[in-house]
């Protein structure tokens, strides 16, 4: 299954280097591919590196692309963490 | 021939990490170096990840330790187990083997890739990436036992030699290179290791006894033996406080405020754990400075509403950019002017780039609804200042509410940091309701002294009586005007200013959050004395204080 959703960074770090590890930290069992895609590069969502690398600030809007068998789930955890919400 | 005892550098306040006192031998930080040869072994970098992976789980899982540790070391593992990393060293490897001069082109192109972000919080993680190469090659501090509670100086100081010398009990830590927001410095801050950066190279000095005061900013090197007596008493008696006072950041007084100036986000966590009854001055500087667009208005509105929930329902003073002098943005054309600080500055430079001050505005206003938000205006010389904005805030108002998005109450207040609205503030009290007297600004301008140049440093008297006469003044006019008044310079974080300052009817005092437990003890100290009652409450424990 593959499920494309635009998404809102309502975290208030937007992808820096603390959310960028809770999300990766939250792939790490995951088997989907999971790829965020924001001004036009996409970046692998399992590599701190890569998401690093968009510099995506807080109250931008990204893609996520997630690929594979545990996809619903998976969206439901990137956007908890995409909004800021996840560790609450 | 025999060097010159007692020298002394002067520090500007601003190149202080970490606050304290530390006492000690000069060392200088020496790395092992590997990188002569030609070839490493992808295995040598494989075994040294693992190796330094399994240490940094150690730490995650230690709870004594700081929370910021383990969220940095957490960072440093997924970057350690990287794929993107490690697909690069494996592309780069022959037989195993990757040329080193490959080796330093993939970290040179992580850098690259960080960089180019535009984004100066992503941009500080560089450091984190060359301390993670570095240790890859095994090109960690080396002899480490002699560094053994001494000062440390080293040309930069990476994350993980932070860890590592926190568990030595190092005095202080000392750098030519270096910022704020780096991991590093949010390290130091987190194992409250006094820490002081863009200072000259001081490896000639190895050897030496050097003083650091990382509270008002000054190296002693070699000091004499009546200062090296002076300075053990003074760094005994500051370690014995210490390890007391942060029971006094729990106290709440019933009618003062000992609130948290702050300059990064990463404070609001720390400003909270010290015990601030709320923020006092949010300098919004970091969200505007090193990048070449301004920050957009939901970037800003989202760290506004995380501090103000995280204070709630404590107040929260948000001040309005304050650009100009010697601050500049790239993307903010300014005329080169004679005299900056004497220029276009703070809401003056505002009232000419509207579309910055309305941005903020707009930010500010959305967050407005969570109820404890007040807005600080720099650099107010005339009432014609507040007017200006107050019709731009209008606008604002309207334009969000055309939109159908919540407004709530906040209170606006002034700077008191120009002479001028000593005696104007009778004029501008209708439009405002708080001052705040910023004491290094205001001692500047009523000196004519700049605080950083040491050569007129004479000048600059945040101490004098016309000082604590002007705040007399400006407290009670306000009064007069039931305008709360609150001193947030540095003034306000010395304690022996403080009592003078409570005389005068100043009720709220914003200072660095390492202090707000020295301030509010200063405070129960003379109430307790004063009315021969306690009149401080602790939140938690009654027998806080006993």
């Amino acid at each position: 299954m593959k499920i494309r959703k635009k998404v809102v960074v309502k975290n208030p770090e937007g992808l820096h280097a603390r959310p960028a590890s809770e999300l990766v930290k939250a792939l790490l069992g995951v088997s989907s591919e999971v790829y965020i895609v924001y001004k036009g590069m996409k970046a692998n969502a399992k590599s701190i590196l890569n998401i690093l690398s968009l510099g995506v600030d807080p109250g931008a809007e990204v893609e996520v692309i997630v690929s594979g068998e545990d996809a619903e789930k998976v969206i439901e955890i990137v956007e908890g963490i995409l909004d800021g919400e996840a560790k609450k | 021939m025999e060097r010159q005892k007692n020298k002394v550098i002067q520090i500007p306040r601003g190149n202080i990490i970490s606050e304290g006192y530390g006492l000690g031998t000069l060392r200088v930080l020496k790395r092992k170096k590997t990188t002569e040869k030609q070839f490493i072994n992808l295995e040598d970098i494989k075994l040294a990840a693992k190796t330094l992976s399994s240490e940094l789980s150690k730490i995650i899982s230690d709870p004594s330790l700081p929370k910021e540790v383990q969220e940095i070391s957490q960072v440093h593992q997924l970057l350690l187990e990287d794929p993107f990393l490690w697909k690069k060293l494996e592309d780069a490897s022959a037989d195993g083997k990757i040329m080193i001069e490959d080796y330093k082109y993939i970290r040179d192109e992580i850098i690259s890739l960080l960089l180019s972000t535009g984004n100066p919080l992503i941009q500080q993680r560089v450091d984190d990436i060359k301390d993670l190469f570095r240790n890859l090659l095994l090109e960690s501090p080396e002899g480490l036992d002699n560094l053994k509670s001494n000062v440390v100086y080293s040309e930069e100081f990476f994350p993980s030699d932070i860890i590592k010398l926190s568990t030595l009990g190092v005095k202080a830590l000392l750098s030519t290179q270096g910022s704020h927001t780096t991991h590093a410095a949010i390290l130091a801050r987190a194992f409250e290791i006094p820490y002081i950066i863009r200072l000259p190279d001081l490896s000639e000095y190895e050897g030496k006894t050097v003083f650091v005061d990382a509270v008002i900013g000054r190296i002693v090197i070699d000091p004499d033996d009546a200062n090296i007596r002076e300075f053990e008493k003074i760094t005994k008696r500051y370690t014995k406080e210490k390890e007391k006072i942060e029971k006094y950041g729990r106290l709440k007084f019933d009618d003062i405020k000992i609130m948290a100036n702050i300059s990064v986000p990463q404070e609001i966590e720390v400003a909270k754990r010290k015990g601030a009854d709320g923020i006092g001055l949010f300098r919004t500087e970091f969200l505007f400075v090193g990048r070449d667009n301004p920050p957009s208005e939901e970037e800003q509105y989202l760290v506004y509403k995380k501090a103000l929930e995280t204070f709630y329902p404590e107040e929260v003073v948000i001040r309005l950019l304050d650009i100009g002098g010697d601050k500049k943005l790239e993307y903010l054309p300014v005329d080169d002017e004679e005299n900056p600080f004497l220029g276009l500055r703070g809401i003056r430079l505002l009232l000419k780039h509207k579309e910055i001050l309305k941005t903020q505005l707009r930010a500010l206003l959305r967050a407005s609804p969570y109820g404890n938000l007040s807005v600080l205006v720099p650099m107010v010389t005339l009432p014609e200042d507040i007017k200006g904005l107050l019709r731009i805030i209008h606008e604002t108002k309207e334009d969000l509410l055309t939109e159908g998005r919540k407004i709530g109450s906040f209170k606006l207040g002034i700077m008191v940091e120009v002479p001028s609205i000593i005696w104007l503030i009778d004029k501008i009290n209708p439009h405002i309701d708080f001052v705040s007297i910023g004491t290094n600004d205001l001692t500047q301008y009523i000196f004519a002294a700049d605080r950083n140049n040491p050569s007129v440093s004479k000048y600059y008297q945040d101490e004098h009586e016309i000082i604590f006469e002007i705040i007399t003044t400006i407290a009670e006019k306000a009064r007069n005007f039931n305008l709360p008044v609150s001193v947030c310079g540095e003034l306000a974080g010395k304690e022996d200013a403080v009592e003078i300052l409570l005389q005068f009817g100043v009720k709220k005092f914003s200072v660095s959050s390492f202090k707000v437990p020295f301030i509010k003890r200063k405070i129960y100290e003379i109430q307790t004395v004063k009315k021969g009652n306690m009149k401080a409450k602790t939140s938690d424990d009654p027998s806080l204080l006993s």
